[in-house]
């Protein structure tokens, strides 16, 4: 058996998973789980760094609305979910008011690698105003049809670098 | 039996940068903390791109920031604006975002320098770069270049 290694890549272990059936959330002024944004991760032996991608849509529930998101860790000795560090935090949105915020995000977060399992997740809450995540707003379809219920499903890609 | 196994993301060089304060722009164009690299592309690659992330959010009510892409010259010691690379970001309901700026190009032979520049378009559209909404948190921005 042979192999030929025609390009040498340094990015490894790439997993992704996707949202097979969601509802909207409501964001509140409490931290709450981003849907799909759960994952146990095993990185490479090799990795050098770690790369936390999740993409997500969010619509204004009011007439303004401004979401922050933070990246959490589960600690084992501690049995809780902690924040990676203050620097993993993120925010996105409008709070003026009729401003009417509709977005579409991926959040991207480099993190140190490390040895083992280790489960990570997004969390997010409303800081003004109001969102809705994975709404659309409303599509229309290819026969020009309104489709007010459309949502949009979150997807995660999560790699190594080496 | 063999394998062929082929890549089309090669040589993926990243950086991170710690902040600990926002970066409060001016109306000339100044570095943007944390988007310089130093990158030498790989042999079998056509393209090189480069990405920068962080997150901005407003000064003034309505903020209007632009950006543009540099690389060094060695032979007039400075840095060169290119072609195309200018983008524009405005809001105008006390906003703040995620930044994710991509920029192709035809790969080149030995090391390149790049970095990104910005600005506040007027001293009354003024924004803040690496902070949250509520300026609390500092977001470490990132920059990576891959030949693909």
């Amino acid at each position: 058996m042979s192999y030929l290694i025609k390009n040498k890549s340094n990015v490894s272990n790439v997993q992704a998973q996707k949202a097979s059936s969601i509802s909207t959330q409501s964001g509140t002024s409490s931290y709450q789980d981003l849907d799909s944004s759960d994952i146990t991760y095993n990185c490479d032996s090799a990795a050098v760094k770690v790369v936390y991608e999740y993409t997500a849509n969010f619509v204004y529930s009011g007439s303004s609305g401004v979401g922050q998101a933070k990246l959490v860790q589960y600690n084992t000795g501690t049995s809780a979910w902690e924040d990676v560090s203050s620097s993993h935090y993120v925010s996105w949105g409008f709070s003026t008011t009729s401003s009417n915020p509709r977005c579409n995000n991926t959040f991207k977060f480099v993190i140190d690698s490390w040895t083992g399992n280790k489960q990570l997740k997004l969390q997010w809450k409303v800081v003004s105003g109001g969102l809705t995540a994975h709404s659309s707003n409303g599509i229309f379809d290819l026969s020009n049809t309104l489709d007010a219920s459309y949502l949009i499903k979150p997807f995660l890609v999560i790699y190594s670098i080496n | 039996m063999s394998y062929i196994l082929d890549s089309i993301y090669l040589d993926k060089s990243l950086t991170i940068t710690s902040t600990s304060d926002k970066q409060d722009l001016s109306t000339s164009f100044d570095t943007v903390i944390g988007s310089e690299i130093t990158y030498t592309p790989n042999n079998f690659g056509v393209n090189v791109v480069y990405e920068y992330n962080t997150v901005w959010s407003y000064k003034d009510s309505t903020s209007k920031l632009i950006f543009r892409l540099t690389e060094y010259n060695a032979g007039t010691s400075s840095w060169d604006v290119i072609d195309g690379s200018y983008v524009t970001l405005k809001s105008l309901k006390n906003g703040t975002g995620l930044i994710n700026y991509k920029y192709a190009q035809q790969k080149w032979v030995g090391s390149k320098q790049l970095r990104l520049e910005c600005k506040d378009s007027t001293t009354s559209l003024e924004g803040y770069l690496h902070s949250n909404w509520s300026q609390d948190k500092y977001y470490n921005p990132s920059v990576e270049c891959t030949t693909i």
